[in-house]
């Protein structure tokens, strides 16, 4: 509640606003003070004064609806506690929780064929990865960038690509520092690949990628990831 | 309502007390202590009499489920009111019936000043109960619970759950469209 200005003329403003619980006598002893006052020299709050008794006394004397008797009623309620609450399935109960004006938005402009086609399709799709048999050996036709597998090799080897106005000597010294083999290249797009012996430790390969990364003179320089074919998979 | 009665309010308390223990004996006391009230709110509030017997139980279905939620900060019948606010609002919204008044949350400030004429022309009760018609739930919610259940407007601020100022601009729209309303009425009963 907020504090009222004691001057019987400067508070018309908020005791306008405090007369309708006046007139049902629930103001506290700060806000009935300041209305008492107040409305000794405020004609325009005692003609609202009048207005909202008689606004009162109308609201108090308005009928109410005829409704079923309580105990009737009543034993409607008790027999809704008594029902043991329904078990749905999680999917069923995470749609029960919408509201009812929620569904309507949902599946207000859907026909009841329509709505227990579209029941019927979530349901199947929801069953059948369940039943049907899968054999985890059949695979797949398809091969994607997520579930390819690295060449057993890729992890000694580098494909590299230089600038192309690098000096034949340049090139020369840095294939040198490599410690690597040139395996092939350049190819058509002046790409090499390198290859480390067997025995060279995964941190010193990518130390050697990490000096032709820093060098101006390379363009690329990257593991040699490439995929598995399908028949490789299979004959594993 | 049970403002300052104590004793009333001491006795309901402990009917909440069982009701958390479930006591459906004491369920049924609260429920016929509170029927009366409750369908005369919901149905001034809805203004749809279909409605009433549902809601009520809706609101005492969820006094049983929720009572340990009640943390006694308030007095129970505002508690009880807050629910049946709640529940009839939501009823209305599912039959696509309500829609707020935005003219309802203007601010307290921006109205200041505006004065009319009043309700001199009050005098049949018919007349008033049509002229209810006009207004929006959420101000009848404000008339009944002023007028009717005898409330203060921090109270209903509370239940209602808004700002006091937003009870205060309720009642004041309320008062000036009913105003019109019943000046509507009277100038076309003097034009026939």
């Amino acid at each position: 509640m907020n504090d009222i200005d004691d001057s019987p003329y400067s508070t018309h403003e908020q005791v306008v606003f405090l007369l309708p619980w006046y007139v049902n006598n629930t103001l506290q002893a700060q806000e009935l003070h300041a209305v008492t006052q107040h409305l000794k020299v405020c004609l325009l709050c005692k003609r609202e004064l009048s207005n909202l008794r008689q606004l009162a006394n109308a609201v108090q004397h308005s009928p109410s609806a005829e409704v079923a008797a309580p105990t009737l009623a009543f034993a409607q309620l008790k027999q809704r506690l008594e029902t043991p609450p329904a078990q749905p399935s999680p999917e069923i109960a995470e749609v029960s929780t919408l509201s009812r004006a929620a569904k309507h938005r949902l599946l207000g402009k859907w026909t009841a064929p329509q709505v227990l086609a579209l029941a019927a399709s979530v349901a199947l799709a929801l069953v059948l990865p369940r039943i049907l048999p899968w054999d985890s050996s059949w695979g797949t036709a398809y091969r994607t960038l997520s579930d390819a597998q690295v060449k057993p090799s890729a992890a000694h080897s580098l494909r590299v690509i230089f600038k192309a106005d690098t000096a034949p000597e340049v090139l020369k010294s840095l294939l040198a520092n490599t410690q690597a083999s040139k395996v092939l290249g350049p190819d058509t797009q002046a790409m090499y690949t390198l290859e480390f012996n067997d025995d060279v430790a995964q941190p010193i390969i990518l130390e050697k990628l990490a000096q032709l990364r820093q060098n101006a003179q390379v363009v690329f320089a990257e593991p040699n990831y490439g995929l598995v074919s399908q028949s490789t998979v299979l004959a594993q | 309502m049970d403002t300052g009665n104590s004793q009333q309010e001491q006795h309901q308390r402990a009917l909440i007390q069982r009701i958390c223990e479930r006591d459906q004996s004491a369920l049924e006391l609260l429920y016929h202590n509170y029927y009366p009230r409750l369908t005369r709110f919901i149905g001034r509030y809805t203004w749809r009499d279909e409605l009433i017997a549902e809601v009520v139980n809706d609101v005492m279905f969820t006094v049983w489920e929720k009572a340990e939620t009640y943390n006694h900060q308030c007095q129970l019948s505002t508690w009880i009111f807050g629910i049946a606010y709640n529940k009839a609002r939501q009823a209305l919204r599912n039959i696509n019936q309500y829609s707020e008044d935005s003219l309802e949350d203007i601010a307290l400030d921006s109205m200041l000043g505006i004065q009319d004429s009043g309700l001199k022309q009050l005098e049949q009760q018919d007349l008033l109960e049509s002229a209810f018609k006009v207004l929006s739930p959420d101000q009848r919610a404000v008339l009944e619970l002023t007028y009717f259940q005898g409330l203060h407007y921090s109270e209903i601020a509370e239940l209602m759950q808004c700002p006091e100022n937003t009870v205060k601009t309720r009642m004041h729209y309320a008062r000036k469209a009913l105003s019109i309303e019943l000046k509507q009425h009277a100038d076309t009963f003097l034009n026939e």
